[in-house]
């Protein structure tokens, strides 16, 4: 099975060329009858575009001698198997039989993303892991320009990832975001997930009886128990599926100087506006905390909240606050 | 007019003619015989036929940026007529090597590596790499599932410098220096890309060879690809630079008085190269002083940052800033 929801198919040209010169070698490979079912999920793409692709092959050949092209020049398929059983049979074909090589790019796109997963202890020591490098390379039309990858040096990475491979219930003591104390949690650990530079477990938690999700850089003391973990990924995933986000977020609306909009694009604002007359750029944003209004004001140039009141009151606050005691330090 | 066939059938169908002929064809045969051409090219004239012309040498690229190596041969009886050269796409560089095979542990792998990038030709390029490899038929073995990573971290900038390192050539931007007002343009050879602590970095060399280190975060203009050819990287620039970023940071050192189970202390405690000097006293390093300036800004009022001073003044003069703006 490739991917869990096979709902998708390519947008561009280039992606629909792509497949189809993998998907006749993969026909052609076929032992038997392969259902659409079987080569949708295959590929991860949904069985409506696959079996569209299989009637798009008749149309498609060589030009033969006459420019016009004659049966054999052209692939067939066997609608009468396509139509009864839905299974693919190509009946002939032409010209290619097997897979293209990857471009230059799209190896350097890969193995980029493979050399992040590397950044997992595990990973990086499997022996998959090592073989592909050098078969991604040797698959290129040309020499691929790879963007490297720093290495992960979070405390407690390595840990977790055992535990999760062996299945085993972690202890920690953690700090939710907000809470004035740290608490103990017995948690069985289920996947770390990556987004950009920040990482949290997914885990099913003891304490809470639900699963929850952790941030690494605020665990501490982490231990790992003999006792087994009693949930697994699979019902994790069912449970995050059925989740939708919570309230307590606001709209919040930031002006700042037109210079830094790349900037601002990280912080996926739902709207921006520029005044180019008067040089005044004005952006809304979704926020659930005010952790993150405060980050994007340290780093956009002349950002400033402009609404609502109370964001506005709170940032106030929030700066007199902290230069109160760099002051106290001085003097 | 009849209805056009779609761009993916006359992209494939130029290929499998391509592969096809031993000899290779020339322009003017495969506009006429080629399916998705030969229905437009019939009667065709002066505007019509310009267009096609184009669509022709679009096509080109496109098969290019799949990978597909197209050759061209002169006549030889009449060298640099363009309109005799005859296209053909070798079938030895077209297809994959034969001796590479996968297994399924490393399909599965493969299938995970596609899905980190969610942004950008990152995220195409690494997918249509997969959706070749599936074309192998081998099926993917249960995936890895103890670690997702995502990179969403969407850089404008990234494209452009992927092409241009790609093609050796001098680009040009604005650059948004931290805690500057404004931005100055850049002339650099563009060497490598390297993603470290979730922000992409270019290694460049400017006219002496000098090695620089940009944020593509502050690159602020669009990214302009000359035609000046570029400084030539050295095999392992990237490493180089990653090693030099180490370095630096090492160097680089800020005392911290933290507030006793505080975010900020569990935080700046996990960097991996944090020394706790006493309870709540960190000795904290930082790559770009700018940069953890806006990140302890971030984490006021619980980091007192001690020193060094450069980066208190930044600190105070962001917070100045921010009081009186929100005043």
């Amino acid at each position: 099975m490739a991917d869990r929801a096979p709902d998708r198919e390519p947008r561009l040209a280039l992606d629909k060329v792509a497949f189809l010169t993998a998907f006749v070698p993969y026909l052609i490979a076929q032992d038997g009858p392969v259902t659409v079912a079987e080569a949708a999920a295959h590929f991860g793409y949904s069985e409506d575009f696959v079996r569209r692709s299989a009637e798009q092959l008749p149309m498609m050949g060589l030009p033969g001698e006459s420019g016009y092209g004659l049966a054999n020049d052209l692939f067939d398929i066997d609608y009468d198997a396509l139509e009864r059983f839905d299974e693919l049979v190509l009946t002939n074909r032409v010209a290619i039989d097997d897979v293209p090589r990857l471009s230059a790019r799209e190896a350097a796109a890969i193995i980029a993303g493979l050399e992040i997963l590397g950044q997992d202890p595990l990973i990086a020591a499997s022996a998959d892991f090592r073989s592909l490098r050098g078969k991604l390379r040797s698959s290129a039309a040309g020499e691929p320009e790879t963007p490297a990858v720093g290495a992960l040096e979070i405390p407690g990475f390595a840990e977790l990832r055992s535990a999760i491979a062996a299945r085993r219930q972690v202890r920690f003591r953690y700090r939710s975001s907000g809470a004035a104390t740290a608490e103990t949690r017995t948690v069985d650990p289920l996947r770390i997930e990556g987004i950009d530079a920040s990482y949290h477990l997914r885990a099913w938690c003891h304490l809470r009886q639900a699963f929850r999700i952790f941030r690494l850089d605020r665990i501490d003391a982490l231990e790992l128990l003999d006792s087994p973990a009693a949930h697994d990924a699979a019902e994790l995933d069912e449970a995050i599926s059925g989740f939708t986000p919570g309230e307590g977020s606001t709209t919040v609306t930031v002006r700042f100087d037109p210079v830094g909009v790349e900037l601002v694009e990280g912080y996926r604002p739902e709207t921006i506006e520029i005044d180019r007359a008067t040089g005044v750029a004005e952006m809304t944003l979704v926020v659930s905390a005010v952790a993150v209004v405060r980050r994007l004001l340290a780093e956009v140039p002349g950002a400033v909240v402009v609404g609502p009141a109370e964001v506005v009151a709170a940032i106030r606050d929030w700066s007199a606050d902290a230069l109160s005691r760099y002051a106290a330090q001085r003097g | 007019m009849a209805s056009e066939a779609p761009a993916e059938e006359r992209l494939f169908n130029l290929i499998l003619a391509l592969v096809a002929s031993r000899n290779g064809l020339t322009k003017s045969e495969i506009l006429q015989t080629v399916s998705g051409y030969r229905d437009r090219f019939a009667g065709a004239r002066g505007k019509a036929l310009e267009n096609l012309d184009r669509q022709f040498e679009r096509d080109k690229e496109a098969l290019r940026d799949l990978g597909i190596r197209i050759d061209t041969v002169d006549d030889p009886g009449d060298p640099g007529n363009n309109q005799r050269t005859r296209y053909r796409i070798p079938r030895e560089a077209y297809e994959l090597p034969d001796d590479i095979a996968f297994t399924p542990a490393e399909l599965a792998l493969l299938g995970l590596a596609a899905t980190v990038w969610q942004e950008g030709s990152l995220s195409a390029e690494s997918r249509r790499a997969l959706t070749k490899l599936r074309g192998l038929g081998v099926a993917a073995a249960e995936p890895v599932v103890g670690f997702r990573p995502l990179v969403r971290v969407a850089e404008p900038a990234l494209d452009p410098l992927r092409a241009a390192i790609e093609a050796r050539a001098v680009v040009e931007f604005d650059y948004l220096k931290a805690g500057e007002a404004t931005p100055t343009r850049r002339r650099v050879s563009p060497l490598a890309l390297a993603l470290h602590e979730g922000r992409w970095l270019l290694v460049a060399a400017e006219a002496d060879g000098y090695r620089l280190t940009y944020l593509l975060r502050r690159i602020v203009s669009k990214v302009a690809i000359t035609r000046s050819p570029a400084i030539a990287p050295e095999p392992d620039e990237e490493t180089q630079a990653l090693a030099r970023l180490a370095a630096f940071r090492a160097g680089n050192t800020a005392r911290i008085r933290v507030v006793a189970g505080s975010d900020a202390e569990t935080r700046l405690q996990h960097r991996s190269d944090t020394r706790v000097l006493e309870p709540q006293l960190l000795e904290v390093h930082w790559t770009d002083l700018a940069l953890f300036a806006d990140e302890l800004v971030a984490l006021q009022p619980e980091a007192l940052v001690l020193e060094p001073p450069e980066l208190v003044a930044r600190i105070v003069r962001r917070l100045e800033e921010i009081e009186v703006t929100h005043g």
